[in-house]
């Protein structure tokens, strides 16, 4: 026992710097989970001080220990394995001071749901156990520190933020079983090969190795952020799919139904049906490409809008009940994955077509942050399109005789045959509620 | 000078360049978001770019004061004022390459149905918010190159971040910042620097230094932060692209012809459901939650389709709300159902006096001049249950109905799926 | 401040918490001189010269260098001072020629001839990176850093600490003789005492933070002998023998280290009553040891 004894107190005398900076660390993540305290904030703006100075600890800590780990201990001699316990200082007190900021949490009146703690412990306990494990498992405290990293870095956010806004939703729910394995396993994977590079290549210059590991910090997050976030075409089949074959078209009158057809499994092909109840007519249409429903433009007819992935062009084309027929009327230049973006792009797509059929609005999810999008205004009889609003969400959109008007904040109406963009002001009548 | 310079650039080029080359490869990834648009700061992936700068100044001064060079280089005729500002230089010169790599990669690969975006303003303001979140992540990393002065500044960073945004709310400003890091961060990080370099002095006079570059950095950020012309700034960055601060109405749903419009009105720190007549600008307040979906109906008739729940989670009968103006008035008609009635299902009369609607069970008809609902037919549940179940893939319930006339209505039988005709004044024996 | 002085130090004091490393140092460097100031290790030697260029704080006292206040002049010092750190670590990666434009960039003086010239007698091949030279050559290299740009003053702190004998003999002996043809000031710290015999005009030994002696060598060691006093039976305690700085019992033998040794100290000698007293000179390490040892007077 007197041995242990030493043992623990000449390794804990040791890794004390481990001990600090990790709370340390821990510490600096607690402001995170303070709730939004002004209005007209932008929330992320403001965490990106503190994400900055954890992210300045815990690469530090580990840059240090990847150093420190090249003094070599004769393992065989001690029970306790000199450089495991740096990685299980690290390891418990990011996940100790953190829980205790949870619990402290209270006093800020964070939202104490078990649904969003849960996450929040899961990750960290995860982030322990990586550390700890792959530091046992290779011997060399570092290994766990940088195994642990993509982990921590790329989930820190996510998770502290799911905390700080009770209405978030936890970001599993859109995505797919095998989305949510590579979301995890990416970093998880990353941080593996960066302690390998670390282990196996020793004689490499240190700013290689370092280089080389940060490399892979960098894959491990992008491996994970390649799910989600940036509206760069939508990766996901699954959701565009869904989204689509999810749409129907109907008449007033409820006489005329256009809609897809559902099929179980997923292809690159599409099945219109159009239904003339009162004519007791059906016809059925395969198309290759995905397809939004844009508007009936006669009593048998209806415009489509699509594009193919990868296409840098969106057809409109016409379908003719009567005949059958898919005729293409025009196509025009749009980024390529303007019609796919994922789960996100139903809150903001709108379609639109004037009822006598002469122009069209489209909607889209826009290049420039979440939640925006840009309206393209299309010009049926003369063939042509052009953008008309950027980086604004409008909620709906409504035709005049000479003007588009959009919904957004501000609304706007655009004119239909310049395109200018001018206030649509809705001036209200001071009147008591 | 330049002899330091090139010290830095040799020992950490391979930093800088993978810090060069995050931000031109976010921009690129981004399809040209970047400093020609700073609203990529919303994406995780911004902070990555910070991250690649803080990495870059974290070896700073690890030559020196890791392997003992120290001695050598401050032994030699440079003062510590030179050995700090080769460093910061260095920064100050990716911080330049990397806001020109981001500019001219976004200038490149923008769609150009975005060019218009990017005027000198846009850019000018861009490079200031990535120039002042790098800066202030490079800094950082340099005053954190060594573990425990570092570890303390990081206390003392951490302790000044709380305190200003405990204290702020109170102070009564409400305008924003536009560049936290740039005019915070930065200066404290600054001020640490220069208080730990100066070898030869007493901690006093350290802690003088740090106190003078530290406020002083503060005061002129603070000062720049809240000019107006900062605010201005931050409302041009806000627009196009993210909401403006100042919006009068959420949600404007107008109707087909942009005769009327419902929205919510933003009522001091709330917001307001209404409802306008666009003509004359008469809005109508309305006591009951908005907690539904409104759809208009080609008539300028208004459905909201209440959720069996309040906004609060109570739980309350599931509704379904017609409105429409009748002159000054607005005429509010509510429709019991039991629930699978919505929005999507309706079929207007093409006299536009009649409303059908219709869910998986139920089949209703409104008498809009009156507003009066009555259920047409109504299947029976479980028994469409049990034949869901013994036929999978086989659609039952009101699937469609539609008007065969205005006198005539046609729906799918509910167990059948056979076209039905029926008379509208032989609907009350239906059943 | 006399100008026929490098360097010059009045009550300089240096505490660490509360360990006093340097005590009260009066210490006066002749210029022109090559002055070895020697110590045994901890004496404080080292942080009496960093704070000479301003590497440390010092907590009382002034230090001046080629008349310069040592903080105040600290560029000025720098520019005109070569300094040899000990166990000197440079920019292993830079190779020897780019080292050398590296440090020429701070000096106005610098002359590239005589850099040139070093480098050739010194035998350091320009294109190899400094982390593959030995450390010889690495002080070596260090050296020709330190004298490229002609200093008035040379401060070389255990400059040969970890060579072998004969690089460091060349090395001493290469550097006096370059910087002895000007007419340059050495002021070089070791505990390396039979090295600096060969070359040192004046010494400096330093013991504890203070100075116990500084004088020209010539002076230490014609003024200190060593008295052998024979005795039939046990010897007696050395009482009254002025200048007395070690004394040690050898069987029957009274060994007497004396300083400042002239016919007083031998009547008081022979006071003792020895069957006889033999005189001998001593070599500098001998000096050094009873100066500093344990069982000095």
């Amino acid at each position: 026992m007197d041995v242990v004894k030493r043992l623990l107190w000449k390794e804990t005398s040791q890794a004390w710097p481990w001990y600090l900076l990790s709370a340390l660390a821990a510490v600096a993540a607690i402001p995170w989970m303070l709730p939004e305290r002004m209005t007209g904030w932008q929330g992320q703006v403001r965490d990106y001080p503190w994400m900055l100075v954890s992210l300045a600890m815990t690469v530090r800590g580990a840059l240090l220990a990847a150093e420190r780990g090249r003094q070599s201990y004769a393992a065989a001699h001690f029970s306790i394995h000199p450089e495991r316990m740096p990685a299980f200082a690290f390891g418990l007190n990011l996940l100790g001071v953190l829980l205790m900021g949870l619990a402290a949490g209270a006093w800020f009146a964070i939202n104490r749901d078990p649904m969003l703690l849960a996450p929040i412990v899961f990750f960290f306990v995860i982030a322990f156990l990586i550390g700890y494990v792959i530091a046992a498992v290779f011997g060399k405290s570092y290994a766990g520190i940088v195994a642990g990293m993509p982990w921590l870095l790329f989930f820190y956010q996510q998770f502290i933020l799911h905390l700080r806004t009770p209405d978030s939703t936890n970001v599993d729910l859109f995505y797919s079983a095998f989305e949510q394995v590579l979301m995890y396993s990416g970093p998880l994977a990353c941080g593996l090969l960066a302690v390998l590079f670390l282990l196996l290549s020793r004689r490499l210059p240190m700013i290689v190795r370092r280089g080389g590991m940060a490399l892979f910090l960098v894959l491990g997050l992008a491996s994970s952020f390649i799910i989600g976030n940036l509206n760069s075409g939508g990766f996901s089949f699954n959701h565009d799919y869904y989204a689509i074959i999810s749409q129907r078209l109907a008449s007033s009158d409820g006489t005329r139904v256009v809609r897809f057809v559902f099929e179980e499994q997923p292809k690159p092909y599409y099945t219109l049906q159009f239904t003339d109840y009162r004519g007791q007519r059906e016809a059925r249409q395969r198309v290759t490409a995905p397809y939004l429903l844009l508007g009936f433009d006669g009593p048998d007819s209806v415009l489509l809008i699509g594009q193919r992935r990868g296409e840098g062009r969106m057809r409109v084309a016409r379908w003719r009940m009567a005949e059958n027929r898919l005729e293409p009327v025009f196509s025009f230049r749009i980024r390529r994955g303007a019609m796919h973006a994922g789960l996100n792009d139903s809150r903001v797509r709108l379609i639109s077509l004037r009822p006598d059929g002469r122009y069209a609005a489209l909607q889209f999810s826009s290049l420039l942050g979440e939640y925006t999008a840009d309206l393209w205004l299309l010009d049926l009889k003369n063939r042509r399109a052009r953008m008309v609003l950027v980086g604004e969400s409008a909620a709906s959109l409504a035709w005049r005789e000479n003007a588009l008007i959009a919904g957004t904040p501000l609304p706007k109406q655009v004119s239909l045959t310049t395109g200018k963009v001018s206030p649509f002001p809705i001036i209200l009548r001071e009147v008591e509620p | 000078m330049r002899r330091l310079l090139w010290k830095e650039w040799q020992e950490r080029r391979l930093w800088i360049a993978l810090w060069v080359a995050t931000g031109a490869a976010l921009t690129a990834l981004g399809k040209g978001q970047g400093v020609c648009n700073i609203a990529w700061m919303d994406s995780n992936w911004g902070m990555l770019i910070p991250l690649a700068a803080l990495l870059a100044g974290l070896g700073g001064f690890g030559s020196e004061l890791h392997r003992g060079r120290a001695a050598f280089l401050y032994s030699r005729a440079v003062t510590w004022k030179q050995i700090l500002g080769a460093k910061l230089l260095l920064g100050l010169a990716a911080i330049i390459v990397s806001v020109i790599a981001s500019a001219a990669a976004g200038r490149l690969l923008l769609p150009a149905e975005y060019h218009q975006l990017i005027t000198p303003h846009s850019l000018l303001s861009g490079a200031l918010v990535m120039a002042g979140f790098t800066a202030g992540a490079y800094l950082l990393g340099l005053a954190f190159s060594t573990v425990l002065p570092g570890v303390a500044g990081g206390l003392l960073v951490a302790v000044g971040w709380m305190a200003f945004i405990s204290l702020l709310p109170l102070s009564g400003i409400k305008e924003p910042v536009f560049s936290i890091i740039l005019t915070l961060l930065a200066p404290l990080a600054a001020g640490l620097l220069i208080a730990r370099f100066g070898v030869t002095l007493h901690a006093m006079a350290r802690l003088r230094r740090f106190a003078l570059v530290a406020l002083a950095g503060l005061a002129a950020g603070v000062l720049l932060d809240f000019t107006p012309y900062a605010a201005e700034l931050y409302k041009k960055l806000n627009a196009p692209g993210n909401t403006p601060a100042e919006e009068r109405f959420y949600n404007v749903n107008f109707s087909p012809d942009a005769r009327y419009a419902s929205a919510e009105r933003l009522f001091g720190n709330t917001t307001i459901p209404c409802l306008v007549r666009l003509s004359d600008g008469w809005f109508s307040f309305t006591d009951e939650d908005f907690s539904g979906e409104s759809y208009w109906l080609a008539n300028n008739l208004l459905l909201t389709n209440k959720r069996g729940f309040t906004s609060e989670g109570k739980s309350a009968r599931p509704e379904l709300l017609l409105r429409q103006w009748h002159g000054d008035e607005l005429q509010t008609y509510k429709i019991d159902h039991s629930g699978n009635l919505s929005n999507e299902y309706t079929a207007l009369s093409p006299d536009s006096r009649y409303l059908l609607l219709w869910g998986y069970d139920e089949l209703k008809l409104i008498d809009l001049a009156t507003g009066q609902a009555r259920t047409l037919a109504q299947a029976d549940r479980i028994k469409l249950r049990i034949l869901s179940r013994r036929n999978p893939g086989k659609q039952y319930g009101f699937r469609q109905c539609w008007w065969q006339s205005n006198d005539e209505i046609g729906y799918l039988d509910p167990y059948t799926g056979e076209r039905v005709l029926a008379p509208l004044s032989a609907l009350d024996s239906l059943d | 401040m006399d100008t026929g002085t490098a360097i010059e130090t009045h009550g300089l004091t240096k505490r660490f918490w509360k360990k006093t490393v340097v005590d009260g140092l009066e210490l006066r460097v002749p210029a022109g001189s090559i002055f070895a100031f020697l110590g045994r290790n901890g004496a404080g030697k080292t942080t009496t010269i960093r704070m000479l260029f301003d590497l440390l704080d010092r907590t009382a006292g002034t230090a001046r260098v080629l008349g310069l206040d040592c903080v105040k002049g600290a560029r000025e010092i720098r520019r005109r001072v070569g300094y040899v750190a000990q166990n000197e670590d440079l920019y292993d990666w830079m190779t020897v020629e780019r080292m050398i434009w590296f440090c020429k960039g701070f000096y106005p003086t610098w002359d590239d001839k005589l850099a040139a010239d070093l480098r050739r007698r010194l035998e350091l091949p320009p294109d190899t990176r400094i982390r593959t030279l030995s450390r010889g050559k690495q002080a070596q290299l260090a050296l020709l850093l330190a004298m490229a740009y002609r200093p008035e003053l040379l401060i070389l702190d255990e400059p040969t600490a970890g060579l072998d004998v004969v690089v460091r003999r060349e090395f001493l002996e290469g550097v006096i003789q370059l910087v002895q043809e000007e007419g340059r000031t050495i002021f070089f710290s070791t505990h390396l005492v039979h090295e600096v015999e060969r070359v040192a005009d004046w010494v400096g030994i330093m013991e504890e933070g203070k100075l116990i002696y500084c004088a020209p060598l010539e002076e230490l060691k014609s003024g200190t002998r060593r008295l052998v006093c024979r005795f039939p039976a046990i010897p007696p305690a050395p009482a009254r023998i002025p200048g007395l700085l070690h004394a040690e019992k050898l069987g029957k033998d009274l060994v007497l280290t004396v300083r400042d040794y002239n016919e007083q100290t031998l009547v008081a000698a022979h006071a003792l009553k020895p069957e006889s007293v033999e005189v001998e000179d001593l070599s500098l390490e001998d000096i050094f040891v009873a100066m500093v040892g344990k069982e000095r007077v």
